[in-house]
This record gives structure tokens, C-alpha cells and sequence, in this order.
């Protein structure tokens, strides 16, 4: 990887002939040093734009990543020496019955994530691309998107309480029935937090959505349209595939997102009551910062990651298949 | 005649859209309507009146925001945030995009691979971060200081920047490369003068929305710095939340809405580069 | 081999700094005021840390920098985190009994002993309350708060009701009764937003019942599913079937709100609930009061559950003993006028001049200070942390669903033999 390396001698002979002849040993030397440093540097230039992200990634993210697989296999406590115990942290954490349950509460963040804010936000960009008044209403729910977890949490927990904002509504229109503790029992508030978290998620995934379809040639769907296509048919026939780039981001960083659901769950129940509105991120948390059992909660965070990976190379290769993968 | 009907059907129909969509709207508003309402009453009334009622003196916001910002010392954090997010940003977008660049458009070896490393900091649960990070900092010297906020928030943003940009350059490639060898130009500077202005509306869009990010975190800006000057500004103002907080809900409820102020200043501003001016890769296929 | 590394330029760096100090150090001493780090996860009480500050910059030349984290969990982590290096905050607040054992253990908290034994001396301290801040005759933190746990009445909703202040328990249940069949929730407590507050009726129960029961509890001696803990914990699931209590979900993560509102009458806390109801704009003495909660038997009715929350002391700090002289200072009558004072809290120290204290409180700490209550350890810190935080969850899902009590204490009880076996084993 050094740029000024010594001169390669091997390499002297792949040189073209012609431009060996008129040379002297010498004077070769001083024209050709920075003609071949110039080779390998246009050999490695391409590496040099990864190099800034790599350092940055690398140096403190992976740095972290790989810290933690090594403490995952160790009992750590922070304050005393951490101790090696093998796989038993593995072990421990996928016999905890809790751990089903907070891998149970994961997917339903998963598939609640799908439905909403990517469902979700794709039926929104779609009706709103034809209708008048879209910058406001694109506006207006985009807005959740710049307040922190922790407000949404406060102004959510307005929303759910037993007299709060929801049940007032829902009674005020009829629909005692429907009226509940929304954060008391499972699998309610777990679904209660879908929403709450889907109110700050669907803007920007509107937003990317919209503008895939905006860079959809017009001409497409005026041809589909002549061809008698409908509404529905244009949808599943043109729209929807076109906008594959932009969903394979969206569904990714949905799915990765509700992976690592923790703040707006750790804010609203830490996980409970009793336990029952755990995610696997917050049984990590809990692991790390309640029970001080750091590699147990690396344990987590590792299988958290690989299921995270897989999914995700998995996903790319069958979305994206003539891309450089 | 049946023709005219289905006209006129469809333009109710879209009214009848409309209709439906603006009180989605209204739903969509309301609790923030919350945070508005409540930064505009005294901690009394907020207790003693309803969720939603309007505040008995709406010139109340001016003396919650004064009194959040002078508590929880807010003004401080202001600064450093905004050096944060501006620089951190900006760092992630640029250091993002040329890695996506080479990905993308460069002969590297094992591109994926190369991309799988950089976008493998976002399938890590942050919180695990914390702890590697805190020693890592204090051993090297780059606990509490400006320096290593920048590069931890740089770091952060990387990979979600990296994964649109590579989405991106994909669908771009055909047409950077015959503009590129038509101008003879090197790598470097069909980066710069072609790849970069070409990728200008996902680069704007990252670069509000890792603002934004970086704007509203407060955990590592608590664990990884401990100095007023140094700590961010949501730190900052989450010392009145909390059983053991500073301030009272209309107080801390202030406080969320100011410091909101930047980051919506900052989508108005760019919102219509970003909303209408990607053109992108549907060539990604 | 990347720590190695990295850890080379600190040292090149302190390498060339020892001289430095040295020729500094000496000078400096004597006249600069050293100003050493005071970590705390509690917000409020920066202004009454900056104010000791002041007084003790004054007074010995040395001054405090208060750190605030908001969020409990990261503060513990990252003074757990440094605890062990030479970068230890050299001061910072904790919790008492069980909660900072493990530190003790490790070697990692310095030993204040001394400071207690002159402060005990003076007279300002009782010598009992020097146990609860350390183990085997040593203390390793000083009181910063001690906190009693009482029962806060909206006194608007007792005047409303012609109600008073109950003398017993049956006093207390027809209070909650007339509550109750007026509409108004006699007891609130929050087990949704707060995940640790299902403890707070269990160690009350059991301490109204009998106290030396909750103590064989605590120290593993009887089992949580033991028949005459079921029999309390099933008196607390008849007042939960009563309906006294408030409704799963009925709170945001707002406690000072329902009370101040009217729409529950009686809320069982720390005594620190005070600093909350202030910042709602509720008055002590004119808008509620506070009272002991009376016993169900009557070795219950002297029992008072204690809260204490004490200033640790790095050991690995280079500024221990800064630190230790701080200390000092800190437990003295100035000092500790100064800090209850401006942060309206009730100073430990038995000399500190009671004007400068809240009222409603001061009658409270005479009364124990003249030996009319027997305090126990609050349930957090009475017993291990590893069964603290599975257990309240537990009790959490009992408030929820009463009828799980035996499930719930079979529960515990496995969690409790778990952890004693394995800490017996080690």
C-alpha cells in the first residue's frame, strides 16, 4: 500500500520495448521513476477515495464491533477484569425465555415497520404525486422527522395514556369500545409504539419515494396509459418496479432500523411492564447498562448483527442483481 | 353521457381523496400540537388543564424558553452542536460519496466486500458502541474534546450516506463514464466536476438529514464528553427531563421546540433541492 | 495491540509533562484553588453542588466542576467505565447498601472512615448512620441526601372531603374508601412509565406488616414465596382489587401531574418527590402535606423505609486526596446549611441550623432523630442489584395482573435461590 514504494525490478521487463531502447541505465532511472510511481498510483487511487470512510468507519465503529465480539465471549462487569467464559454467554442468552420474546417483539417491529412507514409511505407518495396542495401536506408530514426520540416518546405517552389524547377521541366519537390502556398490555403496546415510531419514520420515506417517482421518464407511463393500462396496472407494472433502487434503501434501513428499536421503547416502558415490550436491542441495553453483564450483551448485539447482515446481503444480491455485487 | 358521469365521479372522487388526506393531516398534527400547546403554559396549568385546552396566556412560550435555556444552559451546547452537524456532515457526505464513487464507478478488487466493511457501521445497535468507545477515548486523549465529537459523528453517518450513494452511482455510471472519457479527464476530476454536481440532490438530502442526527443526539454526547463547552446541545437540554431533571414539562416542552428551530430552518431551506431534483437511478437493475 | 498503540503518545505526552508539574506543582499548590469533577445524574442538584463550590473555594481552596448526565444509565456506565483507570471522576454521587458493594469489592471506592468518625465526634451525625455507607465497620461514602418515604396528601382533596390525616390503618382505608366512592384514585402509582416503581408497595406492605421479615427477605433468609409474604402481598392485592389504586396507563411519564391535578389523592414516595412538586408549582404545606404511613400491625407502625444517597470517592483518582479534603468540608455544618439550603432538601448533618430547612421535613427528621422510627433499607438498595431488577419487573406484571401473586413470587424466589447460590459458590 505505500505510494512511494521501492522500484519494482520485475517490473521492468513487462515495459513495452520500444521505450526501453533509447535509454541509458541511467537517465532511466530519472524518467521512468515517476512514470512507474505513476502506474502504481493510478493502480491504487481508486483504493485512496475508500480510504477516508474506511478510517473513519474502521477506526472507531469496527474498532468498537470488534471489541465487543471479543468481550462477548467474556464476563465483564466494567469494573473488574473481564474473564473468559467461552460460548456460555451465546448459550445463556438464547435459553432466556425473555430472549424469544424480545425476538418475537423484534419481528413484529420489523413487519409493523414494512407496513408503515414503508408501505405506508409509499401509498402516500403515490396518491399525493396527483394531488393539489402536495407541498403542504408533504410538509406537514415530513415535520415529526426533526424532533428527537425522546420528545416523540413525551408527546406519545400524552397520546396513550388512559384519559389521554386517543381515548379522549376515540370516546368523543363513539368508539368506546376501541378506547384502552394502550401501553399496559402486550401485544397492544408494542403495536401502540409501531405507530408512534411509524409518526417520525413515514416522512422521510415519503420523501424518498416521492422522489424516485418523480424521476420516472414520463413518457413510460404515457405509453402504458395509451395501452390502456389503469391506475392499479401502472402501479404494479411500471411504478413499482422502477422504484426498486429507492425501495431496496428504504426497506433496508427500515429493516435495520427496527432491528436496533430501542430509544423510543426504552423512554416509553423500558420494555414492560414485565418484561413484555422488549426488543432485542433493549435486552442488550438492559444486559449491558441495568445488569453490568457487558458480555452478555455483546452476545446479544453480535446475533443482533449477524441476522441484521445476512438479511441484508441476502436482500441486496435478489434486489439489485446487476450491480456490482 | 356516461362519460361525462365518470368525469365528474372522478373529480369527487379526489375531492373525496382530499378530504380524507387533510383530515389524516389534522390527525398527523396533533400531537405535535401537544408540544406547542404546552410550552405556552405555566407548570400549574399544565398540570390542571386538559392535554389539548389552549393556554390561558400564549405569551408564556417567551418565558418557558428563557427558562429552559438559562437552567438547562443551553446556550453552550448551541455552538458545539452546530459545528457537529454542519462539520460532521459534511465530512460523512464527502467522505461517503468518494468511497461510493470508487465502489461504484472505480476498478477496485472486491467492490462489495470494500462496501460491506463501510456499511456494516449501521447493523450495530449504537448503544454498543458506548462503552468500546468511552475507553478508547480516554486512552487516546479524545475524551471530551471538540475533535472527537467531530470524528465520532462523522463516523456515525458514513454508512447510512455510503448505502444511497452507491445506490446511486449505480444508475449513474453509463453516463458519467462517456461524459468523463469525452473530457479526458481523470478520476479525480470527474469526481469533483461531474460525479459530485450530478449527485448534488442525494447529497443535500443526506446532509439534512445527518444534520438532523447529529443534532438530536444526546447519549454519546453525554458519554463521550463531559465539559459544558464540549457536550451538545440536546445534552444539554435533557438535564429538565426526568424525575431528577431541572424543569417542568411546559419548560422541557420549550426547550424541544427551540431547539428544533435549526433543523427545520434547515429542511425549509433545502427542501425543494432535494424534493424535486434527484434524478435517479432507476437504471439500478 | 491498537490500546498498546495508542496509549504510547498519552504517556510520551505525561512523560514530558512530570517536570512540568513538578517545578509548577510545588508553586501552585499553596495559593491556585484546585477545582477536582463531581459527577451526579441528578440535575437539580447542580445549583446547590455550585454553591457548596463557592464556599469551599473560600474555605480550603478547592472547588467542585458538577458533570450532569441526565440519563441514569450512561452515568453509571461511564463512572463504572473510568472507576478502574486513573480517569475516575474523584467525586460522584451513588447508592447506598447493595448498589455500591461491588465497587468496595473491587478496592475501587477510598476509604472515609476518618472523616465520618470526627464528623460523629462533633456531634453532628448519629454513629449509627454511618453503617449504611459501608461494610464491616468502614465507611466508603458520606451522606449527600437521606430520604424517608412517606405518604404525600393533596390537601385540597382532603379539604374537599372533610377529610384528615389518618392515625391508623383502618383510618387510612376509610380515607381511601371516601376517595374512592367521590372519584377521586386514592393511591397513585405508575408501573408503565416507571419500571422500578412496583417495588414501592411491596417493601411498604411488608414493613407495615413486619419489619423483620422484610429484612430475612432481603438478606435471602426467607423465600419471597414464603406463606406469610404471600399473606401481605395478597393484602396488597385486595387493595389493588379494592380499585385504590390508579389504572395501569392512567400517567405519562409525568408523576407531579396527577397529584397536582386533584384526580389522586395520596402518592407514596421519597420524600425528594418535594424538588418535583415544586417544579409543578405545588406548595409544601399549603397545597399538600406528608405523612408516616400507619402500620397494619403494630410492629409496622414505627417502621420508616430510608433512601440514602451517598458521595463516593474515587480511590484510582490522582485527586483522591483533594477529594478526601473536599469531603470533609462537605460533611461540616457550613457546607451542609449551604447545600440543603439552596436545594431545599433536608440536611443530614443534625446540627445544621433548622430554619434553613423545608419544614415539612424537619418535623420528620426529629422525630427519627429522637429515635421514633425504626428505618429500613429502601428495597433498591437492601439486597443484591441482580435480584432488585429482575424482581420489579415481576412485581410490575403483579400490578398489572393480580391474580398472577404466586406465579410472581414463585418468580422471585427462583431469581433470589439463582443469585444466592451462585454468589455463595464464588
Amino acid at each position: 500500500m505505500r505510494a512511494g514504494g521501492l522500484p519494482d525490478t520485475n517490473q521492468v521487463s513487462t515495459e513495452p520495448l520500444s521505450d526501453k531502447v533509447l535509454v541509458t541505465p541511467l537517465d532511466r532511472a530519472s524518467l521512468y521513476a515517476p512514470t512507474r510511481a505513476k502506474a502504481l498510483f493510478r493502480k491504487i487511487e481508486p483504493y485512496l477515495y475508500l480510504l477516508p470512510a474506511l478510517l473513519l468507519v474502521g477506526g472507531l465503529l469496527l474498532y468498537s464491533v470488534a471489541h465487543t465480539l471479543a468481550i462477548s465471549f467474556t464476563d465483564w462487569d466494567l469494573i473488574t477484569p473481564p474473564r473468559f467464559v467461552g460460548l456460555q454467554n451465546y448459550i445463556d442468552a438464547i435459553r432466556d425465555p425473555t430472549f424469544t420474546r424480545s425476538f418475537s417483539n423484534t419481528l413484529v417491529w420489523t413487519g409493523g415497520s414494512l407496513l408503515l412507514p414503508v408501505g405506508g409511505g409509499l401509498l402516500l407518495a403515490v396518491i399525493l404525486e396527483r394531488i393539489p396542495g402536495q407541498r403542504v401536506l408533504k410538509t406537514l408530514i415530513y415535520l415529526p422527522a426533526i424532533l428527537s426520540t425522546t420528545v416523540v416518546a413525551a408527546i406519545w405517552s400524552y397520546v396513550y395514556t388512559n384519559n389521554g389524547v386517543l381515548n379522549e377521541t376515540l370516546r368523543w366519537v363513539g368508539l368506546d369500545a376501541l378506547a384502552r390502556p394502550w401501553l399496559v398490555w402486550a401485544p397492544t403496546n408494542t403495536l401502540a409504539m409501531i405507530v408512534a415510531a411509524s409518526w417520525r419514520a413515514l416522512g422521510p420515506s415519503m420523501v424518498l419515494f416521492l422522489v424516485g417517482l418523480q424521476t420516472i421518464p414520463p413518457e413510460l407511463i404515457e405509453a402504458a396509459k395509451i395501452d390502456g393500462a389503469g391506475e392499479r396496472l401502472l402501479f404494479w407494472r411500471i411504478k413499482l418496479p422502477l422504484l426498486r433502487p429507492i425501495t431496496a434503501i428504504v426497506v433496508i434501513m427500515s429493516v435495520i432500523g427496527s432491528f436496533m428499536t430501542f430509544d423510543l421503547v426504552w423512554v416509553m416502558t423500558q420494555g414492560g411492564p414485565g418484561r413484555s415490550s422488549e426488543t432485542l436491542a433493549v435486552t442488550m441495553y438492559r444486559q449491558a447498562f441495568i445488569m453490568w453483564r457487558m458480555g452478555y450483551a455483546g452476545a446479544v448485539a453480535v446475533i443482533l448483527s449477524a441476522i441484521v447482515i445476512v438479511f441484508s446481503i441476502s436482500y441486496l444480491r435478489a434486489t439489485l442483481k446487476r450491480s456490482t455485487l | 353521457m356516461i362519460e361525462k358521469w365518470a368525469i365528474r365521479q372522478r373529480a369527487l372522487d379526489r375531492y373525496l381523496a382530499l378530504a380524507l388526506l387533510c383530515l389524516f393531516a389534522i390527525a398527523w398534527v396533533t400531537p405535535l400540537a401537544i408540544v406547542a400547546l404546552s410550552s405556552m403554559k405555566t407548570p400549574r396549568e399544565q398540570s390542571q388543564s386538559g392535554i389539548l385546552a389552549l393556554p390561558e396566556n400564549a405569551a408564556m412560550i417567551l418565558d418557558n424558553i428563557a427558562s429552559a435555556s438559562e437552567l438547562s444552559g443551553i446556550g453552550n451546547g448551541i455552538l458545539s452542536s452546530l459545528i457537529y452537524a454542519f462539520v460532521g456532515s459534511v465530512t460523512a457526505v464527502i467522505a461517503a460519496s468518494s468511497a461510493a464513487y470508487s465502489i461504484a464507478m472505480l476498478k477496485i478488487r472486491f467492490p462489495f466486500f470494500w462496501f460491506l466493511i463501510i456499511y456494516s457501521g449501521t447493523i450495530f445497535p449504537f448503544q454498543m458502541y458506548l462503552m468500546p468507545l468511552f475507553g478508547l477515548y480516554q486512552t487516546v486523549g479524545l475524551y471530551d474534546t471538540r475533535f472527537g465529537m467531530l470524528l465520532f459523528y462523522s463516523a456515525i453517518t458514513v454508512p447510512f450516506c455510503i448505502f444511497v450513494f452507491r445506490n446511486y452511482f449505480i444508475g449513474m455510471q453509463g453516463e458519467v463514464i462517456e461524459a468523463a472519457s469525452l473530457d479526458g479527464a481523470s478520476s479525480f476530476q470527474t469526481y469533483l466536476r461531474i460525479v459530485l454536481p450530478m449527485a448534488k440532490a442525494p447529497a443535500l438530502f443526506l446532509f439534512v438529514t445527518q444534520f438532523s442526527w447529529i443534532w438530536n443526539d444526546f447519549l454519546f454526547g453525554q458519554v463521550l464528553a463531559k465539559s459544558d463547552d464540549v457536550r451538545p446541545v440536546m445534552t444539554s437540554l435533557a438535564m429538565l427531563s426526568g424525575t431528577y431533571g431541572k424543569g417542568s414539562i411546559p419548560q422541557q416542552m420549550a426547550g424541544a421546540l427551540t431547539a428544533s428551530i435549526p433543523t427545520l430552518i434547515l429542511f425549509f431551506a433545502l427542501q425543494k433541492h432535494f424534493m424535486q431534483g434527484i434524478i435517479l437511478n432507476t437504471a439500478g437493475e | 495491540m491498537n490500546g498498546n498503540k495508542n496509549a504510547l503518545l498519552p504517556r510520551l505526552m505525561a512523560l514530558l509533562l512530570i517536570p512540568a508539574l513538578l517545578l509548577g506543582g510545588s508553586i501552585a499548590a499553596q495559593d491556585d484553588p484546585v477545582v477536582i469533577d463531581w459527577a451526579n445524574d441528578a440535575a437539580w442538584h447542580e445549583a446547590g453542588q455550585d454553591a457548596v463550590s463557592e464556599a469551599s473555594l473560600g474555605a480550603t481552596g478547592i472547588g467542585v466542576n458538577t458533570v450532569i448526565f441526565s440519563s441514569t444509565d450512561s452515568y453509571q456506565a461511564a463512572v463504572r467505565g473510568a472507576l478502574p483507570t486513573d480517569d475516575a471522576f474523584p467525586l460522584f454521587d451513588w447508592w447506598f447498601g447493595y448498589r455500591m458493594k461491588d465497587l468496595v469489592d473491587a478496592g475501587l471506592l477510598a476509604d472515609v472512615t476518618d472523616i465520618w468518625q470526627k464528623h460523629i465526634d462533633n456531634g453532628g451525625y448519629p454513629a449509627s448512620m454511618m453503617g449504611s455507607f459501608g461494610f464491616d465497620g468502614r465507611a466508603y461514602g458520606l451522606p449527600k441526601m437521606i430520604n424517608y418515604w412517606v405518604v404525600f396528601y393533596n390537601k385540597h382533596v382532603f379539604a374537599e372531603h372533610s377529610l384528615e390525616v389518618p392515625t391508623s390503618w383502618d383510618g387510612l382505608m376509610a380515607v381511601a374508601e371516601t376517595l374512592k366512592s367521590n372519584g377521586v384514585t386514592p393511591f397513585g402509582l405508575d408501573v408503565v412509565g416507571c419500571r422500578w416503581c412496583s417495588f414501592i408497595w411491596f417493601e411498604e406492605m411488608m414493613v407495615r406488616v413486619d419489619p423483620a421479615l422484610y429484612q430475612s427477605v432481603m438478606t435471602g433468609e426467607t423465600a419471597y414465596n414464603d406463606p406469610q409474604v404471600i399473606a401481605i402481598m395478597e393484602q396488597w392485592r385486595d387493595l389493588l382489587d379494592a380499585g385504590y389504586f390508579s389504572q395501569p396507563g392512567d400517567f405519562a411519564d409525568n408523576w407531579a401531574e396527577p397529584f397536582v391535578n386533584g384526580s389522586i389523592g395520596m402518592f407514596l414516595i421519597g420524600d425528594w418527590y418535594t424538588a418535583s412538586l415544586a417544579r409543578a408549582g405545588f406548595v409544601a404545606g399549603e397545597d399538600y402535606g406528608i405523612f408516616v404511613m400507619p402500620g397494619i400491625t403494630e410492629a409496622g407502625n414505627r417502621s420508616l423505609i430510608i433512601e440514602g444517597r451517598p458521595l463516593l470517592l474515587a480511590e484510582n483518582s490522582p485527586q483522591r486526596d483533594v477529594a478526601l479534603e473536599f469531603a470533609d468540608y462537605f460533611m461540616s455544618v457550613e457546607a451542609q446549611t449551604i447545600w440543603a439550603e439552596t436545594s431545599d432538601i433536608n440536611s443530614p448533618n443534625l446540627l445544621a441550623p433548622e430554619e434553613t430547612r423545608p419544614g415539612h421535613l424537619v418535623d420528620l427528621a426529629n422525630a427519627v432523630a429522637n429515635g421514633e422510627y425504626e428505618l429500613y433499607t429502601r428495597y433498591w438498595e437492601a439486597t443484591p442489584p441482580q435480584i432488585v431488577e429482575q424482581v420489579v419487573d415481576l412485581l410490575g406484571q403483579f400490578v398489572i395482573d393480580p391474580a398472577s401473586l404466586q406465579t410472581t413470587m414463585d418468580g422471585a424466589e427462583q431469581i433470589a435461590q439463582d443469585y444466592w447460590a451462585s454468589a455463595g459458590g464464588e
